[in-house]
């Protein structure tokens, strides 16, 4: 790429890239701590997710089958990972064939690189954005800015956050963290207007504002929800009409994704159309679902002039060598997100980078090693209810499992851990010694109860338990003595 | 039927009477119960913390144990779930051990499985001594087992004098997750009180939580915050009900439990 | 020259690219990457929700379709234009842009014109542009699908992107014949209908446009037609 187009490279920002993904926030344990305690945030967040959870189950009622069609989708994104080499060299023949042209991008600076590459060539300076997750990963915004050409996100959330100054905290609703006073305040500064909270009218203001906008841009950038390699399409799905705005007004269109969304063939797109949405919203469609198959063709009064599309690694390569190719299959729906009671309660700006949620906890340390991010695979209570909701059936929890397994291997978790984990099993190891360390415990707790039969302080790491609840003392008998008393009598009985 | 009891380690230290209350009730269902006293512990803490070489040592310990066992049964649905969910996973590359471990999944059941799926009991004869308002948590670990919810809500609801009313977000996980309540402490705070809120919500005097960890978490947070309802197992429950009719009136005779739970259950 | 850059950029990454890829499935980097064998099959019961005969395909249409957000008149081709002009009552609309490839117009412009309405067509010089000032739109549409009770359109040198996605009232005409079953006869059909190359921009309309980004609250007419109105023409 640094020989073949040297403008792109130099335009590219400067910054150096250690990292796949951005972190905006890195103390997971601070932000986490905040979180729970946020009443504000529950209330804007809490309860929204947990009814979009609800509306989940719902539409996938409404399906035949939704468990075998969630098994079938996962399939068919698994089969296309195993080929994936042969389904994107199919992509990529045929988004040419369609007139579209193809770009394979090595990592975020790169994908950067190109868009700001195509942008010159066309003499683009006003660039207006559909919500894509990627191009929040390549941070594509601020190397847009940096290149002297100005990116206008057009997603009424994502649109909100670029005036704030903030980064989306949740895959499909990415200004879930903010309450509608918030917005008003962020309004009432960036329009110079009287202060209002209510929804209608701020959605109402930046419709006014953006649909000029979108008049004026020259280039539209799009993410991808499924690249068709049998016919060189890519689908969006969205329910604002941007992203049809963005990919049919401006004379560019630039699409980008990650290479993980290809799916094989044209008939493969009713599987995903009627899992995405009722998982992301509960929607049986989303108002708009767009097929875009190459620019616009000879006699079309409307739609770009040109059409490329970005295919980028960014570190997927090297997840999908390893035994987390599943990660690969996710849509970025956000019914992990959703149904999972930690994000829930600390919300999407504790995982620190673009991608939150239970997912979020598997690719963030995928993307960026594990030693930065080695809480986001413990700080879960392995419920499974993001395995349950996950329309590809990614096995998230067993997946976070192996993940610790990778801590303990790779030394990132701590030696008095280790020491702990080994005593443990050790005792657990002999009958003798199982019943020894019983009976201590049984003894030192009851030690520290309180007449009532609770403890409501344990000295140690322990005492982490009863900073939040109380801890039963153990009975005065265990299983095993009443057991045994029990069966003594039972045969002592005529 | 010859059923082996894995008591779990929780539930042997903290809550015997769980413990024995499956096995009453298991001989009332004519069940022969046996007790291996070699057993300790599935593993599971180990595994799931990502220890998994002591994992598997203690995997390998308890199918050695329970070698000659028919049935295998535990009231702790998250235990059950790491036998049935990884046992075998953890043995791959082991042919012998492999194959033990899934003669040992195929034979391991939670205490609702078991009653529902291998005894199939009818409780419609059994009633509780007095009126009570249950509410039903959804342990996490039964997911996978597909006893999650209905099995267990239908046999609460044939025995008699049971009110059953369902608790919002009955699905969402309490907090638990074994170390991550002490690790992660300050999340787990929010998602008990969660719970405990709703738990209050349904005017309930009890909550099924079928398992050890679930129990202490809820169990302390009630404690602590004034829960208006008490975490109990469904396997106390239905031994209450045993026990009432044993000194009540003989079992034959428990016409008062036949019909099933009023008309606002379930609603 | 423009060409060339481009081109270029694609190949300066392509092959390292593809290396990896390969190198990651453990495939050899030699060649075309191997045709799968086999790919997974999708059973139709999987995914079926309205079977295709269904009688009742064009009501569940309609009752899907309302549940969506739009509105519904059913009407004869004889008096479409009183169904258009029934949409347009109380809309405040003075400017109609007509989009039509397959419903005949018959009479429709010059009635609307008649009634005092600025009335252009899609197809006449500028108006790619001067759709984005226009009120309102009247279209046809491929196909309904009573799964969803969504519409399914394309663009090709007769129709636009934009007469279906600028204008705050967007008024759809469509026959009832063209209403299919589910999804999964329809996106076969564009194929088809297409002859075998998809079209450039196909689009699958559920509804106005809305959002719900703030708090969750619902708004409708963000960037597309705050408005839909669909005609299912019986005859």
């Amino acid at each position: 790429m640094s020989q073949t187009s040297p403008s792109a490279d130099a335009a590219s920002d400067t910054r150096p890239r250690r990292l796949a993904l951005p972190v905006f926030h890195p103390n997971f344990l601070a932000e986490a701590h905040t979180a729970a305690a946020d009443a504000n945030l529950h209330a804007a967040l809490d309860n929204s997710v947990t009814k979009k959870d609800y509306g989940r189950r719902e539409a996938l009622a409404q399906l035949p089958d939704a468990d075998g069609l969630r098994e079938l989708a996962g399939k068919i994104k698994s089969h296309t990972l195993d080929h994936l080499d042969y389904y994107l060299e199919l992509l990529e023949k045929n988004v040419r064939a369609a007139g579209g042209q193809v770009y394979f991008a090595l990592d975020n600076a790169q994908a950067n690189a190109i868009v700001i590459d195509i942008a010159r060539r066309t003499g683009s300076r006003l660039v207006v954005k559909s919500k894509s997750m990627v191009s929040e990963e390549t941070e594509l915004n601020d190397a847009l800015i940096a290149a002297g050409i100005e990116p206008l996100e057009t997603d009424l959330g994502e649109f909100i956050l670029q005036v704030d100054h903030d980064h989306p905290t949740h895959l499909v609703m990415p200004v879930i963290h903010k309450r509608a006073a918030e917005i008003g305040r962020i309004f009432e500064k960036y329009f110079k207007v009287p202060f209002t909270e209510d929804p209608q009218a701020l959605a109402e203001m930046a419709r006014v504002y953006l649909r000029k906008r979108f008049n004026e841009a020259d280039m539209g950038i799009s993410g991808v929800n499924f690249a068709i390699a049998e016919t060189g399409s890519i689908v969006l799905c969205t329910n604002e009409g941007n992203g049809r705005m963005c990919t049919s007004r401006p004379r560019i269109h630039v699409a980008i994704m990650g290479m993980e969304k290809t799916i094989p063939a044209w008939d493969d797109l009713p599987v995903f159309l009627k899992l995405l949405a009722r998982s992301a919203s509960g929607q049986a469609l989303t108002q708009y679902t767009s097929i875009i198959t190459g620019p616009r063709r000879p006699g079309e009064q409307d739609g770009p002039d040109e059409f490329h599309l970005i295919i980028m690694d960014n570190g997927r390569s090297r997840i999908l060598a390893g035994e987390y190719r599943d990660t690969l299959r996710c849509i970025r729906c956000g019914a992990c997100l959703n149904a999972c009671p930690i994000y829930r309660k600390v919300g999407g700006k504790s995982y620190g980078s673009v991608y939150p949620g239970p997912i979020g906890a598997l690719l963030t340390p995928l993307f960026n090693g594990l030693e930065a991010h080695k809480h986001l695979p413990m700080a879960s209570s392995l419920c499974g209810a993001c395995f349950e909701a996950c329309p590809v059936k990614i096995n998230i929890p067993e997946l976070l499992i192996s993940m610790r397994k990778d801590l303990v291997e790779s030394g990132i978790i701590s030696g008095p851990e280790r020491l702990v984990f080994r005593i443990w099993s050790w005792t657990l190891a002999h009958g003798w010694s199982y019943r020894a360390g019983q009976m201590m415990q049984r003894l030192l707790l009851r030690l520290l109860k309180k007449p009532d039969g609770w403890i409501t302080r344990l000295p140690g790491q322990p005492g982490e338990w009863t900073k939040v609840r109380d801890f039963p003392a153990p009975a005065k008998k265990d299983f095993r003595s009443q057991y045994a008393t029990y069966r003594k009598s039972a045969t002592q009985r005529p | 039927m010859k059923v082996s009891l894995f008591v779990t380690c929780l539930t042997d230290l903290f809550a015997p009477d769980v413990g024995m209350a499956v096995v009453k009730t298991l001989e009332y269902f004519d069940c022969m119960v046996d007790f291996p006293v070699a057993q300790t512990c599935c593993g599971q803490p180990a595994f799931n913390n990502g220890f998994h070489h002591d994992a598997r040592d203690l995997a390998r310990r308890m199918i050695q144990v329970f070698e000659n066992s028919d049935y295998i049964v535990t009231p702790s649905g998250s235990c059950c779930a790491m036998i049935r969910d990884h046992y075998i996973h953890l043995m791959e590359g082991d042919p012998v051990w492999e194959q033990k471990a899934t003669e040992f999944v195929a034979r391991t059941y939670e205490y609702v499985e078991f009653l529902t799926k291998i005894l199939k009991v009818d409780l419609r004869l059994l009633s509780l001594p007095a009126e009570k308002t249950f509410t039903y948590h959804y342990t996490c670990h039964l997911r996978g087992l597909h006893t999650t919810g209905e099995p267990c809500i239908d046999l609460l609801k044939q025995i008699g004098n049971v009110h059953f009313t369902p608790l919002e977000k009955a699905e969402q996980c309490c907090g638990f997750g074994g170390t991550f309540a002490i690790k992660y402490s300050d999340i787990s705070r929010a998602m008990v009180m969660d719970k405990l809120d709703c738990g209050n919500k349904t005017g309930a005097q009890e909550m099924i939580v079928n398992d050890g960890g679930c129990a202490m978490n809820i169990g302390g947070a009630c404690h602590r915050h004034g829960g208006k309802f008490i975490p109990r197992h469904i396997a106390s429950i239905i031994w209450d009900a045993i026990e009432s009719g044993k000194t009540a009136s003989p079992r034959s005779a428990g016409t008062s439990g036949v019909t099933t739970a009023p008309s606002g259950a379930g609603s | 020259m423009a060409e060339q850059s481009t081109e270029s950029s694609s190949q300066g990454s392509g092959p390292e690219f593809m290396a990896r890829v390969r190198h990651a499935l453990g495939h050899s980097t030699q060649g075309m990457a191997p045709k799968p064998d086999t790919v997974p099959a999708r059973p139709e019961r999987l995914l079926r929700q309205v079977t295709a005969s269904d009688p009742k395909r064009v009501s569940r249409w309609i009752a899907m379709a309302e549940k969506n957000g739009m509105v519904v008149r059913r009407s004869r081709a004889i008096a479409l234009t009183q169904a258009v002009e029934d949409c347009l009552r109380n809309s405040g609309v003075k400017s109609i842009m007509l989009n039509l490839s397959d419903v005949p117009e018959g009479s429709l412009r010059e009635d609307l014109k008649a009634r005092g309405y600025q009335v252009s067509q899609w197809g006449d010089e500028h108006c790619a542009q001067s759709v984005y000032e226009t009120d309102a739109s009247v279209t046809d549409c491929r196909y309904g699908l009573a799964d969803s009770g969504a519409l399914l359109v394309w663009s090709d040198s007769g129709f636009g992107r934009s007469t279906t996605l600028t204008v705050p009232l967007h008024i759809v005409l469509l026959p009832a014949t063209r209403i299919v079953a589910d999804m999964i006869d329809a996106l076969p059909r564009v194929r088809r209908d297409a002859g075998g190359l998809i079209p450039s921009n196909v689009v699958i309309i559920n509804g106005p446009s809305k959002t719900a980004d703030i708090e969750m609250n619902l708004v409708t007419g963000v960037h597309g037609p705050k408005f839909v109105q669909v005609i299912v023409i019986d005859d």
